[in-house]
Formats: structure tokens, C-alpha cells, sequence
């Protein structure tokens, strides 16, 4: 019987060990998934956890880094943009066709936009004076497809 | 004397065969390129004189792998070892990615992943990307590609008080903070040392959080159109 228990012991604590050490990254916290995570904000769903910039594009005005971003976990995109500028710009962040985000923001701050489920997307954006309340879709802006 | 002639007779054919093969390898890539690196001594140099452009820094290995005009854009494929299974980027800003032609230069316009290598461990060992630039480059026009660092892409929201911690055990004297509202990230630099302008200390601070590596990666070659 003590042997028994020991072996059980053990083997829980294996079992414990195992588990502990999957890597629980994106999907293990996301609070969304597939279609679900449509118009939702990919850091506060948590799909931002595994996030990669896979695509990035550079604006003619020099002001703005337009990036796609990928969650693998819930296999989501979404647009970001930097003010790379030297002065407070407001920034535009689309999703092309499809979500928005425009923030007036300091150097080295982001907006981003809503993210949506599915491949197949491009993110577009820029910085500027001026704000820009609305969808950005012109290709000189927007990055390859994704 | 028949020893001597058959092992002179076994050194001319291998002499010629590596020879072939060294020919076929230049015609086989279609640049030839050449790299150096301009500033840091620290920086490992292999193949200078081959074709196959390789350098190696501070654990990350990069290479030109190819080079073709698309549209309006100028391609090159860059490959780079990866300090870890994070995600690594080229460029943050467009001077990044510079290249010269015929003595004239041109920002980067995009980035993007084309290929990801992955260890037997199921690791991401390497990594293949794009860059494009908005010029049509003749046949046979010199080229230098410019890169200056690789980086870890920056989280959409930032950890200020590690990113903080992190400044202080350097002494920096920067203090950062960062957007609390909805869809916003980043951050700014709120106070620095005098003698440091803003853009300065905001791009010492971005290179600790995106664990930034600089060196100068200079590639020369010709473009050879297929």
C-alpha cells in the first residue's frame, strides 16, 4: 500500500511537471476565438500575446511605421501604426475595409486598430496634422496581404 | 616518375573540377556580391571573397539571398539567424534599410516575412524577409544595401514599470511612461538628461525594450537580372 502511494506520488508530480511546462502562450489566455474575436481589441481578448509583425509599410510622409500584426493563437490581424515623427501627429491605424483607430499621439506612441479573424488582410495607415476619421484603403499606404 | 605524373594528372583534374564548380556557383546566383563591414571590428566576416554574402554579429548570422524587380519595386531577400524564437524585425524606421544605387540612395518602403526556418526541435531558427524599395534598378547597376540593426517586434502594450527598471539599473536618467487609454501603445520619454536630445533617448530606451543588436550589415553586389 505504501509503495502504491508513492507511485501515485510520483506520477502525480510527473503529471503536474508536464503540464506546467506546455508553453501557455496566445490561446491558453485569449477570450476570443474564430469569428468571435471580430471587432475586438486583440490586446484586452489577449490575442496580442503572440503577436508578429508580418508585415510592415512605410508612408511617403515619413511620419508613420503602418504594421500588420498576426495573433497565431487566435489567428487574427490587426493594423498599428507609429508616430515615428519628431512632433505629436495624429495617427491612423485601418484595417483595410474593414476597422479603424485614430489617436493624436507623442513620438513613439501607437494606435491600433480592432482585429478580425482570417487571412488574407493588408493594414494601412499614416500620421499627419490632420486626423483622418475613417478608413484608410489607398495601396500606397497599406501593407502587402496578409 | 609514373607515381609523380598520376598524382600531378589527380591534382590538374581536381584543380579544374573545383574550378567548374566554383564557376557554375557565380553563374548559378544572379548577383555577385561581396560584403564588408564598415565599423565594427567585432564583427565576423565569412566569404568576403565569394559570392555568397554573409556576415555574422553578436549571435545573428544575415545573408542576401536573392534580389529581382517587382513592379515599381526594388526586392531583396534577406536571411538572418535568430538570437532566439522571438519575433525579429529589420527595420523600425525607413534609413534602417538604406540602398545605393549607382551612388543614390533610397529608404525602405516595406517589410515582410517570407520564410521562417525551424530547428529539429520545432524552434524558429531563422528567418527570411522582403524588403522593398520604390525604384526600378538596371541591369547590372552596383548596389549597397545598408542594414543597421535587427529587433524584436515592440508588444502592443508596453510594460513601463519593466521597461523603467530596466533604464535605472543602467543609471540612464530616462524616465518613460506610457498610453493608458483603449487601442493605444508605445511609449514616451518624459525626462532625460540634458545632454541628451529626445529622439536620442527615446531610441536608447526602444533598443532595451526590443532587445535591439546594431551593427552595420553592408552588402555590395551587382544586379544581374535573370
Amino acid at each position: 500500500m505504501q509503495k502504491f502511494k508513492i507511485v501515485l506520488m510520483v506520477s502525480i508530480a510527473i503529471v503536474i511537471a508536464s503540464v506546467s511546462s506546455f508553453p501557455l502562450s496566445g490561446i491558453a489566455y485569449a477570450l476570443c476565438s474564430g469569428s468571435g474575436c471580430n471587432n475586438t481589441n486583440p490586446q484586452t481578448t489577449g490575442c496580442s500575446a503572440d503577436a508578429a509583425t508580418v508585415k510592415t509599410k512605410y508612408p511617403a510622409s515619413g511620419l508613420a511605421r503602418v504594421e500588420l500584426r498576426f495573433s497565431d493563437a487566435c489567428q487574427t490581424r490587426w493594423a498599428r501604426t507609429v508616430n515615428i515623427g519628431s512632433l505629436n501627429y495624429w495617427v491612423n491605424a485601418t484595417l483595410r475595409y474593414w476597422y479603424y483607430g485614430v489617436q493624436y499621439v507623442a513620438p513613439g506612441y501607437t494606435a491600433y486598430s480592432n482585429q478580425r479573424y482570417g487571412p488574407g488582410y493588408r493594414a494601412c495607415g499614416d500620421a499627419g496634422i490632420s486626423p483622418v476619421y475613417g478608413l484608410i484603403n489607398d495601396l500606397a499606404r497599406c501593407t502587402g496581404s496578409y | 616518375m609514373l607515381k609523380t605524373n598520376t598524382s600531378r594528372l589527380f591534382g590538374w583534374t581536381f584543380f579544374f573540377l573545383a574550378l567548374v564548380a566554383l564557376f557554375i556557383f557565380v553563374i548559378g546566383n544572379k548577383f555577385s556580391a561581396t560584403a564588408s563591414n564598415e565599423e565594427d571590428g567585432g564583427q565576423e566576416q565569412t566569404n568576403l571573397d565569394s559570392t555568397v554574402t554573409k556576415l555574422a554579429f553578436d549571435g545573428v548570422t544575415m545573408s542576401v539571398a536573392g534580389a529581382h524587380q517587382t513592379g515599381e519595386y526594388f526586392q531583396i531577400d534577406v536571411c538572418f539567424s535568430l538570437p532566439d524564437d522571438r519575433d525579429w524585425l529589420l527595420t523600425s524606421r525607413p534609413d534602417d534599410a538604406v540602398l545605393n544605387v549607382n551612388g543614390q540612395t533610397y529608404t525602405i518602403t516595406e517589410e515582410g516575412v517570407l520564410d521562417l526556418k525551424f530547428g529539429s526541435n520545432g524552434v524558429v531558427t531563422e528567418k527570411c524577409q522582403y524588403l522593398l524599395f520604390p525604384l526600378e534598378v538596371e541591369n547590372g547597376s552596383n548596389l549597397v544595401l545598408f542594414l543597421k540593426k535587427v529587433y524584436v517586434s515592440e508588444p502592443d502594450k508596453v510594460d513601463c514599470p519593466a521597461l523603467q527598471k530596466q533604464l535605472d539599473e543602467r543609471k540612464s536618467e530616462i524616465k518613460v511612461s506610457c498610453p493608458t487609454e483603449s487601442n493605444v501603445g508605445g511609449f514616451g520619454v518624459i525626462q532625460k538628461p540634458s545632454l541628451l536630445d529626445t529622439e536620442t533617448a527615446r531610441e536608447f530606451a526602444l533598443d532595451i525594450l526590443t532587445a535591439a543588436r546594431r551593427a552595420p550589415w553592408v552588402f555590395h553586389f551587382k544586379f544581374t537580372q535573370p
